[in-house]
């Protein structure tokens, strides 16, 4: 080894020996408190960032059953696809019935859908009350206005009243009659498919002219429109 | 956890995923060298500590993307040494010698009566080095204050490696010379540059 390296030597350790500055304790404290809220600020932030990929993802997942659900509950163009026909006859109302139709006619409080109901089953009724004897009928019509009007107001027609029939065998009615006192388009759209396939034309155009005038604008599937569309060129 | 045997590189990857406790070590294990670069190229011990604090919240910041392409003090005193010339060296030309006198006068050089041998050196030292040229005094701290080659100096300083050889040779010389004026060594003549390959 040479002078130089030997000097080079003396240089390094004399460097050595005079390096012992460190930085004061407070700064210390400082740096290491910024590292710490560094730390905690990314770890909130990527917390947010996972909680704004879940939301996405759920939001995303709930659209997609939503879509999916909204399909299923819309009325299919399938024949086979259309639930199994059900008993959609209801219990006539009771013998006041007519009465009550005639007394909510007058009021206008009813909202429309009331109105509606009380017209199918006005219609329904026509046919299918074979049980009331005429008098009856006449009879409730005749009633004083005061007196009905006091026992029946508009709240109390609801519709589980208006489709009320103590007096009717429901179950022989359904059996022999094509009653729709039903007034939901799918259980009318339902017995009309069920009478079609059992070949009860004329009673399912029967019901098919009703729900016409209740739900003009309602789809109806097109095995129905060709089915009396076969029956109307014959 | 310790962390002592853990690299620098692992250290700071440790930390960019949450483990404090890394980022502690890793203070711990540069602070005094990182403050020392700082401290020997600045003239004022306040900004000293301004700019050492900065330098750290840089390191801190990026943390995130850190990646472990090159050495951890590569990386770190790269950042140091943009800070010093950003914040420092557009107030003084990077090729003119030091000479400022803030951090130690004459008259304590000249006190063997209430120093230490070895105090009186070390201040005869940090004289000498506070009269270098910033470039000379920046490569020659790294040289003696960290673990880095040549080549590794020349990324930090970003010079050429001949540029970082010649810089370092001259500045040991210069150094040296200074030393003999206050009787330490004979003047030396400029050899080779007795850098770390």
């Amino acid at each position: 080894m040479n002078q130089h390296d030997s000097d080079y030597d003396l240089l390094d350790k004399l460097y050595a020996r005079s390096a012992k500055e460190q930085p004061p304790t407070d700064l210390d404290k400082r740096i290491l408190e910024q590292a710490k809220a560094q730390h905690q600020s990314k770890g909130f932030a990527s917390t947010l960032r996972w909680q704004r990929i879940v939301s996405v993802a759920a939001v995303m997942v709930f659209s997609i059953y939503i879509f999916f659900d909204v399909r299923h509950d819309r009325p299919t163009m399938d024949e086979s696809s259309l639930p199994a026909p059900k008993n959609l006859l209801k219990p006539a109302p009771s013998a006041p019935f007519s009465e009550r139709l005639e007394r909510s006619e007058e009021e206008p409080s009813l909202t429309p859908m009331r109105q509606l109901k009380q017209k199918a089953a006005k219609q329904a009724a026509e046919p299918a009350f074979d049980g009331y004897a005429a008098d009856e009928i006449s009879d409730s019509v005749s009633a004083p206005d005061s007196e009905a009007e006091s026992q029946f107001s508009a709240s109390e027609l609801s519709s589980s009243e208006l489709s009320a029939s103590p007096n009717l065998d429901t179950e022989e009615a359904a059996k022999t009659e094509p009653g729709d006192a039903s007034t939901n388009p799918e259980d009318l759209l339902n017995e009309i498919t069920r009478l079609l396939k059992a070949g009860k034309e004329e009673e399912a155009k029967t019901i098919f002219d009703r729900f016409k005038v209740l739900f003009p604008d309602y789809p109806v599937p097109s095995f129905i429109d060709t089915a009396f569309e076969r029956s109307k060129s014959k | 956890m310790n962390h002592t045997t853990d690299s620098d590189e692992s250290l700071m990857l440790a930390y960019a995923k949450g483990d404090i406790g890394s980022f502690e070590t890793l203070y711990g294990r540069h602070k005094g060298a990182l403050y020392r670069f700082v401290l020997r190229q600045v003239s004022n011990q306040d900004l000293a500590h301004d700019l050492y604090q900065e330098c750290w919240s840089r390191i801190i910041n990026a943390s995130g993307s850190y990646t472990p392409d090159a050495k951890w003090s590569t990386w770190a005193y790269r950042i140091a040494h943009n800070l010093v010339v950003d914040h420092y060296r557009s107030f003084k030309p990077l090729d003119s010698e030091g000479g400022d006198k803030d951090m130690d006068t004459e008259s304590n050089l000249n006190a063997p009566d209430h120093l230490h041998e070895q105090h009186v050196l070390s201040t005869q030292l940090k004289h000498c080095m506070a009269r270098l040229p910033a470039v000379q005094l920046e490569v020659f701290i790294l040289s003696q204050e960290t673990d880095l080659t040549m080549k590794m100096i020349a990324e930090v300083v970003a010079a050429s490696h001949e540029a970082v050889k010649t810089r370092l040779r001259y500045a040991r010389s210069a150094l040296q010379d200074c030393l003999a004026k206050f009787g330490l060594r004979p003047a030396s003549t400029v050899h080779g540059s007795g850098a770390r390959p």
